[in-house]
């Protein structure tokens, strides 16, 4: 069977009905400017009939897109999460266009605006975390071929361990830089450092390997086989750091978009609250 | 084929505790931790396939790393030869080579590989922990969500809120500038800025809608839609507030725009609303607006005017005669007044006598003292030109032609003055006809004969402009009636219109003045004049080019409220009304 994705879920059931949303939507709008709304200066505004209607169905939409973050946590029900995310996903696109025939596209400096702008955050960084979510999984496959994180992170204590015992041998330096690139090579930051690659800025690791080859040069006969060795190992141990940061990156590449799209989601919540309430205060 | 014994030994205590032996036969031996290679080593450390061992073209055994390089004897190789003694580490496992047999004679090679398994070693604290995603950030989801939402909660919603609710309970504070204002849905309009920089001006009661008496508090001269049926104007505006049409925060001039959607519900079919209405249906003003009914005095008094349709037939009758034409003429027309080089013509305009009043909305009404009398005099005698009767009616006329040539009699016989104390008798004085005096004689014929000059000659000052009967009763002083001139001032008092506004407009693109030869032509133009430059507010996909036409709803030139008489001024209109009744009444 093939795999279907959420995009395409029970073949784009919720495309079509979040296209047909936004186009009914927006030929009443059309019809309704053209016809029946004849405000000489054309300023529209969402206290109009079909703006409450659209403000409604908007702040409702919202609401229940709001609330795949509740749904994905429960297990107890029969219905699909696949298709709540696929909904999710497309009525978020079509909760734009609703907003937009709303506010009649006007917009100003205020709550209102506000909201609708959060609105648009929201839902920009939904449809980049879309795009991320279906092509990143492919470069983390690419990345980490058949093995695991958690494989990468044992072959890389293996490296260590033989590293450091090849390294008895050798002088101290060798010593020193071995246990300075075990102990202090950083393989992941925060969200932002993963993807701008900060980790990676004076890595103990290039530092033991550049010392190793530097120090390999003058080194005693007897033991050039084990400086050898040596550098080997660091060249895989280098490898392996440069996969798994990588991967870290891809990772919060995956994931940093979330910190965008949640927080700003619940403040939109807010907001609605805030223009709802402001709107029927002074009404 | 390679036949590859397994020899495993289990250390205890440093002992050899145990052997356990497998053989495999195979072409290839594969190891890996995939569970199809013939030699199986689940860790993670090792790959899915890892290294296999083959026999070379030269019949000896290679083993070779498949994916990357294999460990052997502590140092990385791609491909080896396998030989005795040999030490093959993959991840946690280590294969000790013996017993190999194999070269170019052999049908098939044998070895022996010693097995031992070194246990996963914890990773030394070397600061690698597992994968701990984002956790190590001041940036988590759950402290931004938090941040977001309350930084929303305190600005968009409760320090507003608390302000709000705290003007509503103490109106009579000062008002302060508040955070409310970031609620302001729209700029407010030009004439509300003075008030409206505190939302509690208008809202005056939160979550309740703005009260019309909040409106009328300031506006108080907007009267009702239907002033003569009260009924109905309750039973058709009773739910509507100010503000369902008067929309604010729509801009600086928002609240002049008001929506005329209202208007064609009713209007649009007005029968279907009031049975009994005689007014005719009016849509979009491009299509579906009805010709112009113009409201005509067809009779003196209060009750004297009457709405008609406006069509080419339709003629005034207002008892003046008066040709556009004559007095439009290029070659000009003949004045008293005029200059000797034209022979005494002047070429008129239709600003010679039409002037604007002083609003600059309509035309002043025409007055002969004002803008006739210039050419056309009243005068009695071509010897004395400057001696003219009043415009006034026939008895007046006849006394002020007595008055003139009893003048000129006294001025030849001073003798026959009359006394003082005779002439303080007046009303008891005997009527002229009864004198018996030659002077009196004289001024009785030539009023008389003046008098019908005047009245009787078609080509006489009255008959040049009125119409003129005479009255069959031989004992009046002055025979004659003037028919009433029925002059119409405000043809469309319904509508709204500025000729100061359309001064752009030549008078004749509307008026049709050069062309007309009789006064009962009605000059008011069609309302096709009118959608040369207007249309209505109905766009339908070819009205959208028609860029240079202005889309003109129902308020452009109608008023939906009857306008109430502010009550300072309610005084003085009834004093003036009073005096206009007790003038017409002598």
């Amino acid at each position: 069977m093939k795999h279907q994705g959420f995009l395409e879920y029970q073949r784009f059931r919720y495309l079509k009905a979040a296209g047909w949303l936004t186009a009914l939507g927006s030929l009443a709008y059309i019809w309704h400017r053209l016809y029946l709304f004849h405000a000489p200066g054309k300023l529209g505004y969402g206290g109009t009939w079909p703006g409450y209607f659209f403000g409604t169905v908007a702040a409702a939409l919202v609401v229940w897109l709001a609330w795949l973050g509740i749904r994905k946590r429960r297990y107890d029900t029969n219905s699909s999460t696949q298709g709540w995310l696929s909904a999710h996903v497309y009525l978020g696109c079509a909760v734009v266009v609703l907003a937009s025939l709303h506010c009649g596209f006007e917009v100003g400096w205020n709550t209102h605006s506000l909201a609708y702008l959060l609105l648009w955050i929201v839902v920009g960084s939904g449809i980049y975390g879309v795009v991320m979510f279906s092509r990143i999984p492919t470069r983390l496959t690419d990345t980490l071929g058949d093995t695991t994180l958690s494989a990468l992170m044992l072959q890389l204590s293996d490296v260590d361990a033989q590293a450091r015992r090849l390294a008895l041998t050798l002088p101290d330096q060798y010593n020193s830089l071995v246990l300075d690139a075990a102990t202090h090579t950083r393989l992941q930051g925060t969200a932002i450092q993963n993807l701008l690659n900060s980790t990676a800025r004076h890595c103990a690791t290039a530092r033991a390997l550049a010392g190793v080859e530097e120090l390999n040069q003058h080194l005693a006969a007897d033991s050039a086989r084990a400086g050898r060795e040596l550098y080997g190992q660091l060249v895989r141990r280098k490898g392996l750091v440069d996969r798994i940061r990588q991967i870290h990156r891809l990772m919060s590449k995956l994931r940093l978009w979330l910190l965008l799209h949640v927080p700003l989601a619940l403040a939109l919540l807010v907001a609605l609250v805030a223009h709802v309430v402001s709107v029927f205060i002074y009404w | 084929m390679i036949r590859c014994t397994i020899v495993e030994t289990t250390s205890q205590a440093g002992e050899a505790a145990s052997r356990v032996a497998r053989a495999t036969v195979s072409e290839v031996v594969t190891l890996g931790r995939a569970a199809a290679c013939k030699i199986y080593l689940p860790d993670p450390r090792v790959r899915l396939e890892h290294a296999r061992m083959t026999r070379g073209e030269d019949g000896y055994l290679y083993l070779e790393g498949v994916g990357g390089s294999v460990q052997v004897d502590d140092t990385a190789q791609d491909r080896i030869r396998v030989i005795e003694g040999q030490r093959i580490n993959l991840g946690p496992y280590e294969f000790a080579v013996s017993g190999v047999t194999h070269g170019p004679r052999l049908p098939q090679i044998q070895l022996t590989l010693q097995f031992t398994h070194k246990p996963a070693e914890a990773p030394a604290g070397d600061g690698i922990g597992p994968p701990q995603g984002l956790r190590r950030s001041l940036l988590n989801m759950r402290s931004l969500s938090w941040g977001a939402t309350m930084l929303a909660l305190v600005f968009l919603l409760a320090l507003p809120l608390w302000q709000a609710f705290q003007a509503a309970a103490t109106p009579t504070l000062p008002p302060r500038s508040g955070m409310d204002q970031a609620w302001n849905p729209g700029p407010i309009s030009a004439a509300h800025q003075p008030i409206g920089n505190q939302c509690r001006n208008c809202h005056t009661q939160p979550f309740e809608r703005v009260k019309d008496a909040d409106c009328t508090h300031c506006h108080q001269n907007a009267g009702p839609h239907i002033t003569a049926h009260p009924q109905l104007q309750s039973a058709t505006f009773g739910e509507q507030r100010c503000a369902s049409c008067h929309r604010e925060h729509q801009g600086e001039d928002g609240m002049k725009k008001v929506d005329g959607v209202g208007c064609a519900q009713c209007h649009g079919d007005i029968k279907a609303f009031t049975p009994s209405a005689e007014l005719p249906d009016v849509g979009d003003f491009g299509k579906q607006h009805p010709e112009f009914r113009l409201s005509m005095r067809v009779a003196p008094g209060a009750n004297g005017i009457a709405r008609r349709v406006r069509t080419p037939e339709l003629k005034e009758d207002s008892g003046l005669k008066f040709p556009h034409t004559l007095h439009l003429s290029p070659k000009g027309i003949k004045s008293p007044t005029g200059p000797v080089a034209t022979g005494g013509r002047v070429v008129l305009e239709c600003g010679s006598c039409h002037q604007l009043d002083s609003a600059k909305v309509r035309f002043a009404p025409i007055r002969m003292e004002k803008d006739c009398q210039g050419c056309h005099r009243l005068g009695v005698d071509a010897q004395y030109p400057t001696r003219q009767v009043p415009h006034a009616a026939p008895e007046a006329v006849v006394t002020a032609l007595q008055d003139l040539f009893a003048s000129l009699a006294l001025e030849q016989n001073p003798s026959q003055v009359v006394t003082v104390n005779t002439l303080l008798q007046g009303p008891q004085i005997q009527p002229a006809g009864a004198t018996t005096t030659g002077a009196a004689r004289w001024v009785a014929q030539k009023t008389q004969a003046a008098a019908k000059t005047l009245f009787e000659d078609p080509k006489g000052a009255c008959k040049t402009c009125h119409t003129i009967e005479r009255l069959t009763d031989p004992d009046a002083k002055a025979p004659w009636k003037v028919q009433p001139v029925l002059n119409t001032t405000i043809w469309l008092p319904k509508a709204r219109f500025s000729h100061a506004q359309h001064a752009n407009a030549a008078c004749t693109s509307c008026h049709a003045a050069a062309t007309s030869r009789n006064s009962t032509d009605i000059l008011i133009p069609a309302i096709d004049v009118c959608r040369h430059c207007h249309t209505g507010t109905q766009v339908t996909t070819r009205d959208l080019i028609q860029q240079d036409k202005v889309a003109s709803g129902c308020n452009l030139c109608h008023s939906f409220h009857t306008p109430v008489v502010h009550a300072s001024f309610k005084a003085e209109k009834a004093r003036l009304a009073a005096s206009a009744t007790a003038s017409s009444q002598p």
